[in-house]
């Protein structure tokens, strides 16, 4: 099965199980190809326990593993492998000792994969001894792995969709003995699997898959199930966000632009206003998204929100005690399918965010993205602009990001230009937003340049009309003098 | 005019400058505070979209620019079609802002270009008006338009449109010309020009300098006030002019082949002769030389007719365009061009929209142009000019009170300011003073210029009058501080038979008190008007709540946007040419007609298929791969501009080019009455229209719908539609938009079909082509 995967068949895989079960078993020299790990063996999983959280768009994946170091020397490192098919939908991953609680590192390994896997190598946080054990948790999310089933609902419609997974969880070391749960949001429709190696357990809004013994190392077949999801699919496609920091003004300007669409089932036929106008109970169960709910710091002032046409009128603002409730809700309801793009932005002071630490030096502290609930980022574009004159640099990222970009801005009365960090990431969620540091030199000398430059340029045009009002420009002396 | 030159007028001055200007501008920005920076209404949106073009691509992209987005699918040749002087000068401020490091977006450039632009014209104002009185009247005359609410109609910030420049670009020429005559200097006669290029770039109303100001010459010539001076600045004005303004592919051979542009020509041409004539007699005798001009005016008067009559048949000189007829006969348009006269801006005017736009000028203004026939100078002429020309025209149609606007404000300043003259005169002190030196009573009062002359009065050889006037005009322009002293005693013998001093400082407080509440009210009514009445966006509605906040109707903008955002990149959507500009620009679809209104067959064709019943419309909507129809229905929240009221014009310019299909008078019931409730005439329910707009409307009330703009109660069953379905209506139903229905697939009739689907089999006609088959 692992051979569609790899090559991003799932669309195929969609069209039904029968048919994949025809091909696998005409494709029966792959099946029996076995995959061998290619970390080192140095493990033994002797429990494992999986649970697969569908009640939300993004799925969460969490192992909870009980393994042995089955070497003869001391091991730190533990191989959590992942699919590559997966590789573009993973968002989150990270790692605990499940009875210390205590966060271990994971780092995408740059030695270990194939076309396969990608595997993820976990930091004990000591190293194991010979024949000990340890419990790991190990949680990931995927984004934008189920698909709408059926494809397209009415606008007042429950949305339905599928989930393809493996039934087995997957491990680069064999395990003795492993079971996944499956919790659905609501009663789960439909479930088949592949091979069919256990009866499936099927509680009201659960699927239990196992206990399964003995399982190899990168064992897998294929499950489906089909349920309902309620609330909506929101995914935006593309976000950028501008940090502008002004020690001037004692400001932090944040802009984000965010081309968003509603991933879930497309709108069956056309949109009627009559039917959302007469029904609005049934709308809110549709896939319809109306809103959405943001919240921005209490302090922040100058709020707007705007897309390429204009102001956008229906926002509504609400005060809390630690936050603004900022509620953006846009021109059109969204259905399945539908896109809209719109930019918000807010001043705040700066003083929450900035520290002075010694001399010249400043630390900025700000969140890398202030995320709309329950909602996955695919590409995501963060710039943060710095004084002019700002220097000697350093960013502290919390997670990794595909790429860090250095360079200058130039904006209202600049001369020399603004030092711009650009950072490219993809595959954010809820889980990313999290703070990111920058320690940066800013010398007193810069708080003059601004008003210098402005001196300057006034100078030049009155300069300029001085010399200008003191020309004669008439051709053969004035006529009018005589 | 001791205040002339203190030291504190020098400073006063620029300052009241530089407050009107502010208060010009800011008396623009009620929209602004009131809903946003966006640009305003349907042709701004065209020219808001070229300027983005202009700036993200450059100029030579813009000039070469075909925009297939338009008039599909013929397109449009933009370059060749616009007056880019708006989008250039947006694109020039952009670029330099940002050059200096200003990253200001273009949309807020196109938005408060016009309010930048009229305090421009408030100064231009000032500069014309102090040629022709004094800088007292000349700051009356700025703050008079600064404010004016027939300027601020077509100027407030998000007007983003060719008079929001052309104006001041018309007052500075105007300017510039008066300036070149009085002086007689080439370099102002360039300048002229240089700026009737520019406003030849920015409005098609350049015509009305390319007329007037050869008017103003042929007068003086018949005035027999020909001058070097004359000649000099409209030959210079003319060839520079006409050459710079033959470069605009717009106008491109125009100025040498219309009427519109004959007379300056022939103006010109005239100068000439007449300049020939003037050489010629210097070197004659009188008789010879009465001689020789009998002859030679018969000949050029015979060669000129002839030659003119012979190039018009021959079709050379094109005759007058529809729209200028229109100006002449204002029943024209409504017979001949159904869609000129569909355009609420091309209407005759209403008396009271004078009052409206001008209020107190409009009762100063015949003071201001008796007080210029008074003065009678040659600049005085020209204002008369204007001021009768513009009137005409003004009445003509409401869109041209804009033209009307700057004289009304230059004639009442000069009559507003010669009343304060006369009432504030400190005559008490001259009066004390003369009265001890026992002289005759010498009053200043009223006589604050210098420039008070009537040469014109003194009858004399044409030339030496001519020159005697010019010579006055130089001295007194250039001498008038010092000139005071000298011709105060010839002066003041003159103002004492004419003028009498006003003593008593009760009748001049009450006088002065009385026009400053003129003013008051002035000011109070132009901010009433402007905020009241010419700072809707009208993209945006705005209403009243129960609670008596502020309700937002920004329905098209949901429908643009969702247009925008939720069709196929080449989509291309049906509406009425009104909307055309607007989908362009924020929708970014491509439209089949649109606010230029080049082509009347095309825009006939869409009136066809709006007018049609279902199934002619569905072949042409299929002619013309439309993929959605756009309607605005106002029923719901009484919005009366909706497209069911602007019906019949669909139908009277299709009837123009379609009138086997469409029959006007078969829309209205056996009454002649224009229904839409359960009397409208059958063909009235069959049409296309008819059917978008109140497709299931009847199902929102329960079938007790009530249209809310006719005040007709509609039928409890609505009509049904086959060919299109509904694809979004806006949250208020101000904007419907259909999606058309591919053909069916198993090649039924799309009737049938949706027979079928609301599970009615009727008599199936395609049923029984398969049974015959």
């Amino acid at each position: 099965m692992r051979f569609f995967i790899s090559r991003h068949t799932f669309v195929a895989i969609v069209a039904s199980l029968l048919i994949s079960s025809a091909v696998v078993s005409a494709e029966g020299v792959n099946w029996s190809d076995e995959d061998v790990p290619i970390v080192p063996q140095v493990f033994k999983i002797t429990n494992l326990l999986r649970t697969l959280d569908l009640s939300k768009p993004l799925i969460r994946e969490i192992t909870s593993a009980a393994i042995q170091n089955i070497a003869s020397e001391d091991v730190t490192d533990y191989y959590f492998p992942v699919d590559q098919a997966y590789e573009d939908h993973l968002a989150y991953i990270s790692a605990e000792n499940r009875k210390t609680k205590e966060i271990l590192k994971v780092i995408k390994d740059p030695e270990f994969y194939d076309a396969e896997f990608q595997y993820y190598k976990i930091k004990l946080s000591s190293p194991l001894a010979p024949g000990e054990k340890v419990q790991l948790t190990i949680k990931t999310s995927l984004a934008n792995i189920i698909r709408p089933f059926p494809t397209h609902v009415g606008q007042a419609e429950r949305q339905q969709f599928v989930f393809f997974g493996n039934p087995f969880a997957l491990t680069a070391y064999p395990a003795s003995k492993q079971k996944t749960t499956v919790i659905t949001p609501n009663a789960v429709l439909e479930v088949h699997e592949h091979p069919e190696e256990s009866a499936l357990v099927v509680k009201a809004n659960q699927v239990i898959l196992g206990p399964y013994t003995d399982v190899k190392a990168l064992e897998h077949g294929i499950f489906e199930v089909q349920y309902e999801l309620p609330g909506t699919v929101s995914h935006v496609r593309h976000l950028r966000r501008d940090v502008e920091v002004s020690q001037w003004g004692n400001n932090l300007a944040i802009e984000e632009h965010i081309n968003f669409v509603n991933n879930g089932a497309q709108l069956k036929g056309q949109f009627s206003r009559i039917d959302f106008q007469r029904n609005p109970m049934a709308i809110r169960n549709g896939n319809g998204i109306l809103e959405f709910a943001t919240q921005i710091p209490k302090l922040a002032r100058d709020i707007y929100y705007r897309d390429e046409i204009g102001n956008i009128s229906t926002s509504v603002l609400q005060h809390h005690a630690d936050h603004i409730q900022f509620n953006l809700k846009p021109r059109f309801p969204l259905f399945g399918g539908w896109n809209t793009t719109w930019y918000t932005g807010y001043n705040v002071p700066l003083d929450g965010y900035l520290r002075k630490l010694s001399g010249d030096k400043y630390i900025l502290k700000v969140p890398v993205f202030a995320p709309i609930k329950d909602t996955t980022y695919e590409d995501v574009e963060i710039r943060i602009v710095l004084p002019e004159g700002a220097k000697n640099v350093k960013l502290e990222m919390p997670f990794e990001v595909e790429h860090i970009d250095h360079s200058t801005t130039k904006t209202y009365m600049d001369s020399a230009g603004r030092y711009t960090i650009t950072l490219l990431a993809k595959n954010l969620i809820e889980e990313h937003a999290q703070d990111l540091y920058i320690e940066y030199e800013y010398p007193f000398s810069s708080y003059l340049t601004k008003p210098l430059a402005a001196a300057t340029m006034l100078m030049v045009v009155f300069a300029s009309s001085m010399i200008f009002s003191r020309l004669d420009f008439k051709i053969g002396g004035s006529t009018l003098k005589k | 005019m001791s205040a002339e030159t203190s030291t504190v007028a020098r400073i006063l001055k620029p300052t009241i400058l530089i407050l009107i200007a502010v208060v010009a501008i800011a008396s623009r920005l009620f929209s602004i505070i009131r809903f946003e920076s966006v640009i305003h209404e349907f042709d701004p949106w065209f020219n808001y979209r070229t300027t983005q073009h202009l700036v993200k691509n450059g100029f030579y992209e813009f000039w070469n620019w075909f925009d297939e987005k338009s008039w599909y699918p013929l397109g449009r040749v933009v370059g060749g079609t616009v007056y880019p002087g708006i989008m250039v000068t947006s694109a020039i401020i952009h670029n330099v802002l940002h050059f200096f490091n200003f990253p200001v977006d273009i949309r807020n450039v196109c938005v408060f270009l016009a309010p930048m632009f009229s305090g421009l014209t408030a100064f231009s104002a000032y500069l014309l008006t102090k040629e022709l009185k004094d800088s007292s009247a000349g700051l009356l005359a700025a703050a008079f338009l600064g404010v004016a609410p027939g300027y601020i109609s077509r100027s407030v910030a998000g007007s983003y449109d060719n008079e929001g420049i052309a104006i001041f670009l018309l007052v500075f020429t105007f300017y510039l010309w008066i300036k070149a005559v009085k002086t007689g200097s080439a370099f102002f006669g360039l300048l002229t020009a240089l700026f009737y290029f520019y406003m030849v770039s920015a409005w098609g109303g350049y015509v009305f300098i390319t007329n007037l100001v050869p008017l103003h010459a042929f007068t003086l010539l018949l005035m027999g006030r020909y001058s070097n001076r004359l000649y000099v600045s409209y030959s210079t004005f003319y060839a520079v002019g006409t050459l710079l303004s033959m470069q605009i592919p717009f106008v491109g051979f125009q100025p040498t082949r219309t009427s519109e542009h004959m007379a300056a020509l022939g103006v010109f041409g005239l100068l000439q002769l007449y300049a020939f004539a003037e050489l010629v007699r210097g070197y004659v005798t009188p008789k010879q030389f009465k001689t020789l001009l009998k002859g030679g005016v018969s000949a050029v008067a015979i060669f000129a007719v002839v030659g003119l009559t012979v190039l018009s048949f021959s079709g050379v000189i094109a005759p007058f365009t529809g729209r200028f007829y229109s100006l002449y006969d204002t029943g024209y348009a409504k017979i001949h061009i159904p869609i000129i006269a569909s355009v609420s801006e091309h209407q005759p005017t209403a008396w009271t929209s004078f009052f409206f736009d001008l209020q107190m000028l409009i009762f100063l203004f015949p003071a201001g142009v008796y007080l210029c026939f008074k003065e009678l100078k040659d600049e005085h002429v020209f204002i008369i000019l204007y001021s009768v020309f513009a009137s005409y025209f003004a009445g003509v149609m409401v869109r041209l009170m804009l033209t009307l606007t700057p004289v009304v404000c230059v004639s009442a300043a000069i009559a507003y300011s010669t009343l304060l003259d006369t009432y504030l005169e400190k005559s008490e002190h001259v009066l004390a003073s003369n009265l001890a030196g026992g002289a005759r009573p010498t009053v200043a009062a009223a006589t604050t210029t210098a420039t008070v002359t009537d040469a014109p009065a003194e009858p004399k050889s044409k030339k030496a009058a001519a020159r005697a006037a010019a010579a006055k005009a130089v001295e007194s322009e250039t001498k008038a501080k010092a000139s005071t002293k000298e011709s105060k005693e010839t002066k003041e013998a003159k103002d004492s038979k004419k003028r009498f001093p006003i003593f008593n400082w009760d009748s001049r407080a009450m006088v002065i008190m009385q026009l400053t509440w003129f003013l008051f009210m002035f000011a109070w009514h132009c901010t009433y008007v402007t905020s009241g009445s010419y700072s809707s966006p009208s993209i945006v509605l705005a209403s009243r709540q129960a609670d008596g906040s502020q309700m937002i109707i920004d329905d098209f903008r949901e429908a643009y946007y969702w247009l925008r955002k939720n069709t196929g990149e080449d989509a291309k959507v049906m509406s009425w040419w009104d909307y055309g500009y607007q989908m362009a620009g924020m929708a970014n679809v491509t439209t089949l007609v649109d606010n230029n209104t080049w082509n009347n067959t095309h825009i006939a064709t869409v009136g066809l298929a709006m007018s049609a019943n279902e199934d002619v419309s569905y072949q042409v909507l299929r002619q013309h791969d439309v993929d959605y129809v756009l309607i605005l229905f106002g029923g719901v929240i009484g919005y009366s501009g909706d497209d069911i009221n602007k019906f019949l014009w669909m139908i009277r310019i299709a009837e123009g080019v379609y009138p086997n299909m469409v029959k006007e008078s078969n829309f209205f019931t056996p009454r002649g009455e224009y229904k839409v409730d359960h009397e409208a005439s059958q063909t009235m329910r069959d049409s296309l229209m008819y059917k978008m707009s109140y497709y299931r409307f009847a199902e929102l009330y329960g079938g007790n719908a009530v249209d809310h703009v006719r005040g007709a109660r509609m039928p409890a069953e609505g009509p049904t539609l086959n060919v299109l379905e509904e694809a979004y209506t806006t949250q208020n139903w101000l904007v419907r938009i259909y999606k058309v229905k591919d053909l069916d697939n198993i090649g039924r009739d799309l009737k049938d079909a949706t027979a079928f689907d609301k599970g009615k089999v009727k008599k199936v006609s395609s049923l029984k082509r398969f049974v015959k088959a």
